[in-house]
């Protein structure tokens, strides 16, 4: 779900999806290249994101990946059941903020 | 900075993925972490510092490579077992492909479409060959399927068949060659039958708003509804009783009448509507669906436009004379039957023919016999459309032909643009996509240009189908129907798919016998091989010899047609306006009434300024159709046998022939005198006189016609053409009598009227001449002679103006054609050709070179077209006029037509080779 809301506004290539995860979490969420590419690798297979390569003048090629349909429904429904969740766990924690 | 890729691969094992897919990691990686370094240095790292930074986040590289290989999916680890040392990567990407036939489907497209935009000279060219070539297809097709092929409006329509006696000796089938009595015997005779039905067209007047308004109906046995198999929409159709003569006063509305005259009201069902003909009351019994018409016909004895539908129906009663012996050959009615469960059409012909042995045996005095009448048994569709069935499928074999030229060109510019495109398939190829799989992008590419010719085709269809409204469509029979539908637009699709198909497959074919490592070296081995240059020369002769055949094909059309115009019909129709009356007998009883309004009318109009002549009669020449009835000849003095014919018999009134410009031979004209107290007298045409009395002056001869009354022949005039200007030559003859003294011939008048000036100003005069005398009697399809001689024509000049723009179409396509294949053929040998240059060759010698090449292919298509049309020959006998198939002038223009124009086409490419300039061209080397 992570890697799926950073492609919801703008196709990324991965170590800007690494850079902007650690940022929003401040830090708190990190991914390493050894995790951050399967995972990639296996929402493509699924169709749930699609990369395409893009040059730019002067700089290597890069893999952008943008959210598919699949996906975004995806990521609706997995906020969903997220935030009922959090939702269960806060009441139950008593982290009630009303 | 350090150079990531190699550290990646250094440390990365191989993993067990297809080749491109391990570099694509590969680089994906070394892109990250060379922003990552970037990152660090831009964070005031040095170099040394933002390596080790680098290093520490780096992963366990074993570990990383099992979860790439497990998130790449097990359909490529299944594959591992397979594997081949050096061969995996291509065979693992084309199993993976073939695993999934529709994967990549929508990529396919995106990519044609990307190449089509970039090569737009070729993809205009093609997708404009299409629209033509489809559009000429689509417009023949819709007219074939509309006129010939879609079933008439009513249930099972294919087992409906027609009946009508045929003298092959006076006039060819005719369908309303039906009599009285030989329904009767047929209803017995004819067990093959379920239901049978006689009907006859009806004209009638009717007052719609206060006003009469003539109208087109139909009289009907009362199983008309029973053999045609339809419901009414509102009320019943006739009971049997109600086809009895007394009882008979009864009416069916068509859906648009009912509307017209009562608005649509339910309740128009059982009240009663007063009809010129009789004057009386008839009782609306009924009122049949919309839309429903069966059949329309126009008053050249075809069904056509909208405006001769049927709006009404009334009983066909029979009276004791019209079933008696003596109406065995009173001709005029229409006679179908729907066969019963099981029945063939071969079983109704076995029993008419039975039948007719029959009554031939029975009525020696008809002389069925020695006429050789026969009863011809066709299904009903074929026998409303006879005449034109012939050159429609004979246009739609042309438009087929277009295509096939077409379709040529365009797979020889898929060959040559296949050849350009060699190196960028090779090199997928040797990036492992399957043959199967870059066939299939091709298929896919040829799809797409077909879909979008086919589109641009139905709008040049639509558009050709327009433009043919002035071009004699309207005439052909169920005209009305004429209109692209979805049988007509599903063809249009599957036509489009095929060619489609075709180019692909066409280019990939060529892909077969690729050798990979020439076709990468150079990307020539593709088209350049032997076996594919026989193959494009092959598609330029069969091209030329297409377009030969259909060339000659429009040549003798063409000049057909201008014969049948220029033909002799026997009349002058210059300055003459026609119309046609139809007095009822309510107001106008017995043939002697009719004659006296004639008269009167003819009176006030030849007081007309501007009028020259004036006449009536009971049928118009190029009306057609011919008027037969046997006649016999009192003095001649051979067999008697050969003294009974069946002429047309016309009835007309004095100022006739003057007005038709037709010419005396000998004797005089019909007078005024000629009344019907006066010695009976008829005119004899040249053909019929000959016939009758060959050696001898007609003048003072006897004719009877049936009854006892003896005619003298008072003067012989040309014969004219009644059915059409081709019917003429195969006539044997007409006989006139005078319209006070002539047996009943029906009450149809047409009026010709031959004027100083433009015969149209006449009308407004014509129109208040007749309705001084009846208010109530309209006067009908007005047309001037020079507008029905055009009409007459209408099938040949549709057929003519098709052919021609074919043979133009086609002509122009195998231009191209040739064009297209010599230039690229120039362009593969320019290096030859600057050899040879180099070597001492002319400018002039090369061109000859080149030029010879295409004059070889050019002769060889003549030859072949040639040999075709003679093999043709028979098929375009019956549609030709004056002019034999093998007419030497036209073979001869079009050869010389086709090769200067051919040869044209080969000039531009052998010049441009001419020019090659060696230096260049070795210098390239």
């Amino acid at each position: 779900m992570l890697i799926l809301a950073q492609l919801e506004t703008r196709p990324s290539h991965g170590y800007e999806i690494a850079q902007s995860i650690e940022a929003r979490s401040n830090g708190a969420v990190a991914f390493h290249v050894a995790s951050l590419y399967p995972i990639l690798y296996r929402l493509e297979r699924r169709g749930l994101i699609a990369g395409r390569w893009v040059e730019k003048s002067g700089q290597r090629r890069r893999r952008y990946y943008s959210l598919t349909p699949e996906g975004r429904k995806m990521l609706d429904a997995q906020r969903r059941t997220w935030s009922a969740f959090m939702q269960a766990v806060q009441a139950a924690a008593g982290l009630d903020y009303a | 900075m350090p150079d990531f890729l190699a550290f990646i691969r250094s440390r990365l094992e191989p993993l067990e993925l297809p080749r491109q897919r391990e570099l694509q990691i590969v680089e994906e990686l070394a892109a990250q972490l060379e922003d990552a370094y970037d990152a660090l240095l831009s964070r005031g790292l040095s170099e040394a510092d933002a390596w080790r930074e680098l290093q520490r986040g780096l992963p366990d590289w074993k570990t990383f490579a099992a979860q790439v290989l497990e998130a790449e999916g097990p359909i490529v680890r299944a594959m591992q077992p397979a594997r081949a040392p050096g061969s995996l990567p291509l065979r693992v990407l084309r199993a993976v492909k073939e695993q999934h036939p529709m994967q990549g489907l929508a990529g396919d497209l995106r990519a044609a479409f990307r190449l089509l935009r970039k090569d737009l000279g070729f993809s205009a060219t093609t997708i404009l060959t299409l629209a033509v070539c489809l559009g000429a297809n689509i417009a023949t097709f819709t007219v074939v399927y509309s006129v010939l092929l879609r079933p008439l409006p009513v249930p099972n329509a294919n087992r409906i068949v027609a009946l009508g006696d045929v003298y092959p000796t006076v006039t060819p089938n005719d369908i309303v060659a039906n009599t009285v009595p030989a329904y009767f015997d047929r209803l017995e005779a004819l067990t093959a039958f379920e239901s049978q039905a006689m009907f006859t067209y009806w004209f009638d007047t009717l007052a719609i708003d206060g006003k009469a308004q003539e109208l087109r109906g139909m009289r009907a046995t009362p199983s008309l509804f029973r053999v045609l198999q339809v419901q009414p929409a509102l009320g019943r159709t006739f009971t049997d009783a109600e086809g009895e003569v007394g009882s008979e006063r009864k009416i069916i509305l068509s859906h648009g009448l009912w509307q017209r005259l009562s608005g649509g009201d339910p309740a128009a069902v059982g009240k009663d509507v007063r009809l010129g003909w009789t004057g009386q009351p008839y009782t609306i019994v009924g009122i049949m669906p919309r839309g429903f018409s069966f059949f329309q016909m126009g008053s050249d004895g075809h069904a056509r436009s909208e405006g001769d539908e049927i709006q009404f129906w009334l009983p066909l009663a029979f009276t004791a004379a019209q079933r008696s012996d003596d109406a065995r050959t009173r001709y005029g009615f229409f006679h179908i039957g729907r066969l019963g469960p099981g029945a063939t059409i071969e079983q109704v012909r076995a029993q008419v023919a039975a039948l007719n042995a029959r009554m031939f045996a029975r009525f020696p005095q008809f002389r069925f016999t020695e006429l050789r009448m026969y009863t011809a048994v066709t299904p009903l569709q074929e026998a409303l459309t006879g005449t034109v069935r012939r050159v429609l499928y004979l246009l739609w074999a042309g438009a087929g032909f277009v295509l096939l030229i077409g379709a040529l060109n365009i797979a020889n510019l898929s060959l040559a643009r296949a050849s350009v495109r060699m190196r960028e398939l090779a090199t997928r190829m040797a990036l492992g996509a399957g043959r199967l799989r870059i066939a299939r992008q091709l298929i896919v590419e040829g799809l797409l240009l077909a879909g979008v010719g086919g589109l641009a085709g139905l709008g040049a269809g639509a558009a050709l189908l327009r433009g043919l409204e002035s071009g004699g469509l309207p005439r052909l029979p169920n005209a009305s129907s004429i209109g692209i539908d979805l049988p007509v637009v599903g063809g249009a699709i599957a036509l489009s798919l095929l060619t489609g198909v075709s180019i692909g497959l066409v280019t990939a074919a060529g892909l077969r016998r690729t050798h990979l490592p020439h076709a990468l070296a150079d990307g020539r081995s593709l088209t350049a091989g032997r076996s594919a240059q026989l193959f494009r020369r092959a598609l330029i002769v069969t091209q030329v010899a297409v377009s030969v055949v259909l060339l000659i094909g429009a040549g003798l059309l063409l000049t057909s047609f201008r014969n049948l115009l220029s033909t002799d019909v026997g009349i002058d129709s210059s300055r003459v306006i026609t119309a046609t009356l139809f007095p009822p007998p309510s107001r106008y009883n017995g043939q002697p009434a009719v004659a006296a309004l004639s008269d009167r009318l003819l009176e006030s109009i030849r007081a007309i300024p501007g009028v020259q002549a004036a006449g009536v009669t009971s049928n118009i020449a190029l009306s057609g159709h011919a008027s037969p009835s046997a006649v016999s000849a009192a003095d001649r003095p051979s067999s008697a046998t050969d003294a009974l014919v069946v002429p047309s018999v016309v009835a007309v009134s004095a100022g006739y022939f003057e007005a038709m410009g037709m010419r005396l031979v000998r004797g005089r004209y019909f007078a005024a005198s000629d009344t019907e107290r006066a010695l009976p007298v008829a005119v004899v045409d040249d053909r019929l006189a000959s016939r009758l009395w060959p050696l001898e002056d007609p003048i003072g001869k006897g004719l009877f016609r049936g009854e006892s009354v003896r005619y003298t022949v008072v003067g012989v005039v040309r014969d004219v053409a009644f059915e059409s200007p081709a019917a003429r030559a195969e006539s044997i003859g007409t006989a006139y009598f005078a319209h006070a003294q002539a047996p009943p011939m029906g009450r149809l008048r047409w009026i010709a009227v031959k004027t100083v000036g433009d015969p149209l100003v006449l009308v407004p005069m014509l129109r208040s001449a007749l309705a001084a005398l009846d208010r109530d009697l309209p006067l009908s399809d007005i047309q001037t002679m020079s507008q029905r001689t055009a009409g007459s024509l209408a099938s040949q000049k549709l057929a003519m103006t098709l052919a021609t723009l074919f043979g133009a179409v086609a002509l122009l396509l195998s231009a191209v054609g040739i064009y297209g294949v010599l230039a690229f053929v120039v362009a593969r040998r320019t290096r030859e050709i600057g050899v040879r240059m180099a070597l001492g060759s002319s400018a002039r010698g090369i061109f000859r070179l080149v030029f010879t090449e295409g004059l070889v292919l050019v002769a060889a298509g003549l030859t072949l077209g040639l040999l075709g049309v003679l093999g043709v020959r028979r098929v375009l006998e019956g549609e030709v006029f004056g002019v034999t198939p093998t007419d030497p002038a036209i073979l001869a223009a079009v050869s010389v037509g086709t090769a200067v124009v051919a040869l044209l086409a080969c000039m531009w490419p052998a010049w441009s080779a001419s020019r090659v300039d060696p230096l260049i061209v070795l210098k390239e080397q």
